[in-house]
This record gives structure tokens, C-alpha cells and sequence, in this order.
């Protein structure tokens, strides 16, 4: 090879690292938002209007009508989660999505104090798309003196023991039987062996005092994908 | 000289003018985005890249699934990839290391860009208006902190348009992820975010306010590795 090819061929090669580089950083901004003329629908109308648990304030969500499985596998009579108290608060709760659809029938829960030990996976179950939230093990979806409020559907259920009931066994109740078993759910702290849950919608939020500081989601060695 | 008359071989003179021109401009974007002087923009859009930093500290974050136009680097075509496009108001970097791999005459190359002041806990790197474009994300456990944690009052299941980060004059700006309006796009909505000892894989990253950048260092190395094999930037 002759000196001056040699001298062509890393020109050529530099040239295209440096059109690599150039191409990779570019400046200014990127294109303004696509500004809607209402975010949610005519004048917004397309908003549900969401009561939090005890009075904690009033939420406007735009609802994106996509499935959040909350999953926890039950395992024999392992103890994968703790919830201080299992309310129900609303037994027949219509959304209205973003497109402006209904769906009715839907349940308003609130977990007090939630506390995942292992094996939960959050997926979201979207049209062409999943996302994947999974902890390797521990997590918080709530934590000590939060409140977990969730519209889910009925046929939810949670899988559940308690020391002083079902001589700790691990016993299974659907989300339709909250309100007949509301005065148990709301009168133990509870340890649970699974549970799967269709969520609609979900806020995680500290009843009282300041709303920042507790940090009430927590996903330590954890894994979020778009699959 | 050939035979026929036709001219073969380099017109070194214009090369070189080229070459120059390219290297003063990227000479030009470094210094600028290193005073701060512009935002940066950084666009992957053929492949994914690798992204790594020690932690991630931003407030008035949000979440939500995008469709992104990617190019399939031939034909000047397109294709379309759900990303779960993270956005951050304010954000502080503790740390930042990006990499892609690209093939140059059938040779790997890695572009790796890398910023920061090596000491953990500095949050040394600061923008706003910050927009990564993820594939999957992972944060652990570290002297530092722990995962991908939230503040605030969080909410999942939002429109992905109905997800607030920006604000102007105080008032959230709409659809700042500028994602499809309408059902069917996920969103998650949080006062703030901390994210320590990430790697993940993105498709594209975006700081659109102001920007420090210490210590930015590029590099072009043969091979194929970027920042998974290199310990956390911080």
C-alpha cells in the first residue's frame, strides 16, 4: 500500500467518525409540544372527577383507558405483602376515559400502609405495547402512613391471612365481596400471599401533613421495560 | 494521471477544508455546551444507546408511552417504536455516560460521551427540561441510594398527554412528553424523582434548557464497548 492510499483511507475513516460525532450532537431545542386545544377532550369534559380516601382532596385525571396488572403470584402460604387496613370506599365508580368512552361498574379501594416484600410485577397492558415494572424483590406502592387508592375491577381479588383469622391460612376474596366483608377488611392488619389486581387508575399520596418527603414509591433493584 | 485522460485519486486541498469544517463545528458545539451557552440535544436516532449516571434528581417528573419515528438508517426510511418517554421540569446528573455503537466500514466503533466531577453526590451536571426516550431502565441499590423512587403525590394510569413536568409562568405547560392525545397511551405523574445507580437503554435523550456538561470528554474507540462495561459515571 502506498503512503498516499494509506493517508486516503484514515482521512476517510476520520471524516466519517467526525460526521458520526456531528451527526450525534446537534443543537437547539426540539419541536414545541403539539398543543391540544383542550388536553382532555372538548373543554376538558372527557376529566373524571376522583375523590381520594378520607377526605385527602379532589383529583381531574385524563384517563389513558390502559390496564395495570398488579401481580403478586401467591406461592403455598408465603407472605409476599402487608396492609394495614383494606377499605372499601365506593362500590359502583363509572371513569370517563380520554377519548370520552365510560366504564362502569368499577371499585374504589384503599390500601393503608401497602408494603410489598417480593414478588410483585406491575404490567401495563397497552394496545401493541406492554410496560414492565418488576422489583427483584422488596417495594413500596404506598408505605407506613400512605394511602394507596385504587379503581379496579370487581373481579379483582386479594389472597390474604391474618394470625386471628382462617387460622393464618392464606384465604382468597374478590374485590366484588369488599363491601360484605368490610367490616373484617378495615378491622385487621393483613398479611398477604397474593394478589391480582386490575387497576384503572391509581394514586399514591400521604393523607395528611406534607404531600412531599416520604418518597411513597420505592422500587429499589428494579427493572422498568417497554416490551 | 490515467491513460483515458480522467482524473483518479484525492483532492486533498478540499478533504482536508472539509474536515477542518467539521472539526471546528463539533470544536464549537463542545466549548458552547460545556459554558453553558446552549442547550444540547442529543439524538440517537438509528439505534439505541446506552445510558449510565449514579443518580438522577429531578422534580416535577413524569412518565408515558410515546410513539417515536426512529430512522431505519436506509432509504431515508422510518419506523415507529413505543418508548416510555421519561421527563424531568429540573434535573441534576450525578455523573453521565452515553454510548452507541455504529459500524464504519464494517468496523464497530463505540461513541462514548462522558461528563462529570468523579466525586458521588456532587449532582455536578444540571439542565432542565430534560426528555429521555427509554427502552428499559434499571436502578439498584448503592451507597447513594436505592432504585427508582417517587415523591409526592404519584399517580398511574393517566394519558400520557396528561402528564405535567414544565411550567410557564407558573402554569404547567400542555402535553410537555408530546404524546398522542386520546386512550391508550399510559402516563405516570409524580412531584419528584430520584433514580440512583441507573444503566439502561434509550433510544434518545434531550436537554432543552440550559446545560452543564463538566469534564466532557468524547471518545471513539474500536469495539463495542460503551457505557455497561465501564463502572457507574459520577
Amino acid at each position: 500500500m502506498t503512503g498516499n492510499r494509506r493517508r486516503q483511507r484514515v482521512l476517510v475513516l476520520f471524516a466519517l467518525v467526525a460526521l458520526l460525532v456531528a451527526s450525534t450532537i446537534t443543537t437547539g431545542g426540539r419541536d414545541e409540544p403539539a398543543h391540544a386545544a383542550g388536553a382532555c377532550g372538548p373543554n376538558d369534559a372527557y376529566r373524571s372527577t376522583l375523590q381520594l380516601y378520607g377526605g385527602a382532596g379532589t383529583l381531574r385525571p385524563c384517563l389513558s383507558k390502559v390496564n395495570i396488572n398488579v401481580g403478586i403470584p401467591q406461592s403455598g402460604q408465603s407472605h409476599f405483602f402487608d396492609i394495614q387496613k383494606i377499605r372499601i370506599i365506593e362500590d359502583n365508580v363509572t371513569l370517563r376515559y380520554a377519548d370520552g368512552s365510560t366504564e362502569s361498574n368499577l371499585k374504589h379501594i384503599t390500601f393503608e400502609s401497602f408494603n410489598v416484600r417480593d414478588n410483585m410485577t406491575l404490567t401495563v397492558d397497552g394496545p401493541g405495547y406492554d410496560v414492565r415494572m418488576a422489583p427483584d424483590a422488596a417495594a413500596v406502592i404506598g408505605g407506613e402512613g400512605v394511602n394507596t387508592d385504587l379503581w379496579v375491577t370487581g373481579d379483582s381479588f386479594v389472597t390474604v391471612s391474618s394470625i386471628i383469622l382462617f387460622f393464618g391460612l392464606c384465604t382468597t376474596a374478590s374485590v366484588n365481596l369488599f363491601s360484605n366483608l368490610s367490616w373484617l377488611l378495615n378491622g385487621s392488619s393483613w398479611t398477604g400471599c397474593g394478589m391480582n389486581l386490575d387497576v384503572r387508575f391509581m394514586a399514591v399520596y400521604r393523607p395528611t401533613g406534607s404531600t412531599t418527603g416520604l418518597f411513597p414509591i420505592k422500587l429499589p433493584n428494579t427493572t422498568i421495560s417497554v416490551l | 494521471m490515467a491513460a483515458s485522460g480522467v482524473v483518479y485519486g484525492t483532492r486533498w486541498g478540499r478533504t482536508n477544508a472539509l474536515v477542518l469544517i467539521a472539526l471546528l463545528v463539533i470544536a464549537g458545539i463542545v466549548v458552547a455546551v460545556k459554558q453553558q451557552v446552549i442547550a444540547a440535544n442529543l439524538v440517537f436516532q438509528s439505534s439505541t444507546s446506552q445510558l449510565a449516571t449514579s443518580a438522577i434528581d429531578g422534580s416535577d417528573v413524569g412518565f408515558g408511552v410515546v410513539r417515536m419515528t426512529r430512522s431505519t438508517g436506509s432509504g431515508g426510511g422510518t419506523d415507529v417504536k413505543n418508548v416510555l418517554r421519561g421527563g424531568f421540569a429540573n434535573g441534576k446528573l450525578d455523573g453521565l455516560c452515553v454510548s452507541q455503537v455504529q459500524s464504519i466500514l464494517g468496523v464497530n466503533m463505540t461513541l462514548k460521551i462522558t461528563a462529570g466531577d468523579g466525586v458521588l453526590g456532587t449532582y455536578e451536571i444540571q439542565g432542565s427540561n430534560a426528555l429521555f426516550d427509554i427502552v428499559s431502565i434499571r436502578g439498584t441499590n448503592g451507597s447513594n441510594g436505592s432504585g427508582i423512587n417517587m415523591d409526592g403525590r404519584a399517580q398511574f394510569g393517566l394519558a400520557a398527554s396528561d402528564v405535567t413536568t414544565t411550567k410557564t409562568n407558573g402554569v404547567f405547560d400542555i402535553n410537555p412528553l408530546e404524546a398522542d392525545q386520546g386512550t391508550g397511551w399510559f402516563g405516570i405523574d409524580a412531584d419528584k424523582g430520584n433514580l440512583y445507580n441507573i444503566r439502561g437503554t434509550i433510544y434518545d435523550g434531550v436537554i432543552g434548557g440550559p446545560f452543564s456538561l463538566p469534564n466532557l470528554s468524547i471518545t471513539v474507540t474500536p469495539g463495542t464497548s460503551g457505557c455497561d462495561a465501564s463502572p457507574l459515571p459520577k
